[in-house]
């Protein structure tokens, strides 16, 4: 069998008896999922009984590439980690970008799938076909960057390596995977699953070649992507020049940026942890992912004193966790913080938002000092640090703050101030502003995340166009489609998510054709996005997730206390119902047999228990 | 005339009175001036370089008419020059390349601070 684009090859590896097997890519499969995201999502569907114990020996660990990954067109860096989430109980795909994802198609592998668990500390070295599994007494405890250097001396000197730090051996649930010494497939706690099947580490050496269908129309369409990302003043400009943490002060200016646990939408030291601050005081370069003419990673260094320390970021997201939502206006404390959570291998908003919680349940007396062991006020920018130490060693206090804010919220008895949904935190756009974003992290797949439908594009910059931030009125099909839809599509190709501002799927469709001379279309690309969304669906119900779990926590239902949104709140319940519709699906939010039917998930939709549909 | 109070951002502060990053001037208009009107006669901005302003933490257009004690923020779209060279595989960013050729940024820049040179030809 011969693939263009893809590499044509499946590798399992069962880590309980070491069998390791080859299978080709089944290219009906992929024409209908794509790759990356879609492709491993279904395969994991296949395998994994929705409702099976995530940390047990039955859920399975994948790693997906896109046939863009790697291709050489601009931004083709990503690569996706899939599995039932241990955090949300819900799928998880968690993605990043870096060389590892590119190394393991140059490798002949577009997915690999890790069975079963391995009863010793274990890395497996990929070398082209070669395949072996080692033992990894010597790793287990060091960070990535040591993980890297040691793995690398053991195996080959440009081998790209994945990896979990401390975090994610230790199973805490907001563990990702590391590669490229800094870079994590942060969220839903894929790490942890990775850290319960003992497999330190994936490392791989590829010296294969992508096969191009027709490399004239593929380098002719790369070119045009080129000028486009190039020309495009958010994708290159912004990005480049002050990473993703040049939105610090647009957004708080609007008063939309959650502070001290989103009991307020305005930072009153905002710029102080901004983009600005960042690129004056602590940025030493940029760094680019493979073929990336974006360059967002910010390296950065804090010299000296208490917070000493160097690392990647701190980003948006990152800046704020740390930053506004725990109170704190020291820059390098943030820093600090994120170069941390960097070494255990743990997700920085997740991280971030376990200790602003913890910051207000022990301001109002419901969280005991002698639990913690020293005083974890909002504003402390050293007990904020102090608290993210404990909670990547597990050590003390840090054993529930592991486990996320919605595990440590509960165990208090106020679950009503865990921010987020589906047991995931919400990242730094307050939905009591932004309605879309109200709607998106109520809907989304892996609970509160913002990547899975970014509205603010359209809420604030206007792509694909302006519907202001308050508007209720075409909200649901904006979530819906242009977003939720669109960016399904977008990481199931291996391209990274911030093109989007330059490009659109016309862009990438025009990459795909070329490249895998299968009949990828505009229109196809559409329904592709909508069937992904909805076999992630499939997933979470048969998981026994309900319409009830669509919801956001009762404080964004509530009015924004002041700054210049004052008054403003979520108004989910007002569209909740119109989403629901316009996605084809019925009152309870799940699919009717019309909308299995269009997108070809009947078949799907019968396994792991008694078939089912909704009536319209 | 009345006063309004700016903030700008980002590479727009290039553009402002020595001011700590987040701290608003004043600036005089006539009543009823529209935000065009302070970018182009009172701040003096190029054409294009700002791509979003918040009048009182609300989007507006250029054609809003402003009000006195009105906070008006503004937000360039791109933030500052960048350019990259890409050579075979190799991408260099602007801080790499002067230095592997030996020569001074400058050399590179162009008006526009910012010009990209792909796959052996100008993309712009």
């Amino acid at each position: 069998m011969h693939y263009n684009g893809y590499a044509g090859t499946i590798l399992r590896i069962n880590l309980t008896d070491g069998e390791v097997t080859k299978e080709p890519l089944d290219l009906e499969l992929a024409e209908d999922y794509v790759g990356g995201r879609g492709l491993t999502s279904r395969l994991l569907y296949a395998e994994v009984d929705p409702a099976t114990d995530p940390l047990g020996p039955a859920n399975k660990l994948l790693f997906g590439t896109g046939p863009l990954t790697g291709c050489g067109a601009p931004a083709t860096a990503r690569y996706v980690v899939v599995c039932k989430s241990p955090l949300t109980g819900t799928i998880a795909c968690s993605n990043s970008g870096g060389f590892f994802g590119p190394e393991l198609k140059f490798a002949g592998y577009d997915v690999l799938i890790f069975e079963g668990e391995a009863d010793e500390p274990v890395y497996v070295w990929i070398e082209d076909e070669q395949v072996t599994i080692r033992p990894a007494h010597d790793l287990w405890g060091k960070t990535p960057v040591e993980t890297e250097e040691a793995v690398r001396a053991a195996t080959h000197p440009t081998a790209k390596v994945a990896c979990i730090g401390p975090g994610g051996e230790k199973l805490s649930l907001m563990a990702g995977v590391v590669n490229d010494n800094y870079r994590l497939a942060a969220r839903s706690g894929v790490g942890a699953l990775m850290g319960k099947k003992k497999l330190k580490a994936v490392a791989v050496r590829g010296t294969k070649g992508i096969q191009l269908a027709d490399p004239q129309g593929f380098w002719h369409a790369a070119l045009e992507v080129s000028a486009k990302i190039v020309n495009d003043p958010i994708s290159f400009g912004s990005f480049r020049t002050y990473g993703t943490a040049n939105l610090v002060n647009l957004i708080n200016e609007m008063g939309a940026y959650p502070t001290r646990n989103f009991q307020a939408e305005m930072f009153e030291d905002a710029v102080a942890t901004s983009g600005e601050a960042i690129a004056e005081q602590i940025l030493l370069r940029n760094r680019a992912c493979f073929a990336c003419p974006i360059a967002c990673t910010r390296v950065t260094e804090v010299k000296d004193g208490r917070y000493k320390g160097r690392g990647e970021g701190p980003e948006y997201e990152t800046t704020w966790s740390f930053g506004a939502l725990c109170g704190v206006s020291d820059l390098e404390a943030v820093a600090k913080a994120n170069y941390l959570c960097g070494e255990y291998g743990i997700d920085t908003i997740s991280a971030g938002a376990t200790v602003a919680c913890a910051m207000e349940m022990y301001e109002k007396g419901y969280l005991p000092e002698s639990d913690i062991g020293f005083p974890l006020r909002f504003d402390d920018a050293e007990a904020m640090v102090r608290a993210v130490e404990l909670m990547g060693t597990r050590e003390g206090f840090g054993d529930l703050l592991a486990d996320g804010s919605y595990r440590l919220a509960q165990h208090y008895g106020h679950p009503e101030l865990f921010m987020g949904v589906k047991k995931l935190e919400m990242a730094a756009y307050s939905p009591r502003v932004f309605q879309g974003m109200a709607l998106h992290y109520a809907t989304s797949n892996r609970g509160a995340c913002h990547v899975r439908g970014n509205t603010v594009a359209a809420e604030l910059y206007g792509i694909p166009r302006y519907i202001p931030p308050e508007a209720l009125e075409q909200k649901e099909e904006m979530v819906r489609r242009p977003f939720q839809n669109s960016t399904a599509f977008v990481d199931s190709t291996g391209i990274c998510l911030f093109t989007k501002f330059a490009i659109t799927h016309r862009e990438i469709v025009a990459l795909l054709a070329p490249l895998t001379g299968l009949d990828f279309t505009f229109e196809k690309s559409l329904v592709q996005g909508d069937r992904i969304w909805n076999l992630e669906r499939l997933f979470n119900i048969r998981a026994g997730f309900t319409a009830a779990a669509d919801t956001l926590p009762e404080r964004m239902l509530e009015p924004v206390p002041g700054g210049p949104r004052a008054g403003s709140r979520a108004r989910l319940q007002e569209n909740l119902q119109t989403y629901y519709r316009l996605r084809g699906w019925g009152e309870e939010g799940r699919p009717t047999r019309q909308k299995l039917e269009e997108l070809g998930l009947v078949e799907l939709a019968g396994m792991w228990g008694e078939p089912w549909w909704e009536e319209p | 005339m009345m006063e309004v109070h700016v903030k700008l951002y980002a590479s727009l502060r290039r553009y402002a009175p020595e001011q700590p990053l987040g701290e608003a001037f004043t600036c005089s208009l006539p009543e009823g001036a529209t935000v065009e009107h302070l970018m182009t006669e009172v701040l003096h901005l190029p054409p294009d370089v700002v791509a979003i302003v918040l009048v009182n933490g609300i989007r507006s257009e250029p054609q809003h008419r402003l009000s006195a004690g009105d906070e008006v923020v503004l937000f360039p779209p791109m933030a500052g020059g960048s350019w990259i060279l890409v050579i075979g595989d190799w991408l260099f960013s602007r801080r790499r390349v002067p230095s592997l050729l030996g020569l001074s940024e400058e050399v590179f820049a162009t008006p526009q601070g910012r010009e990209a040179v792909g796959f052996g030809k100008p993309l712009m």
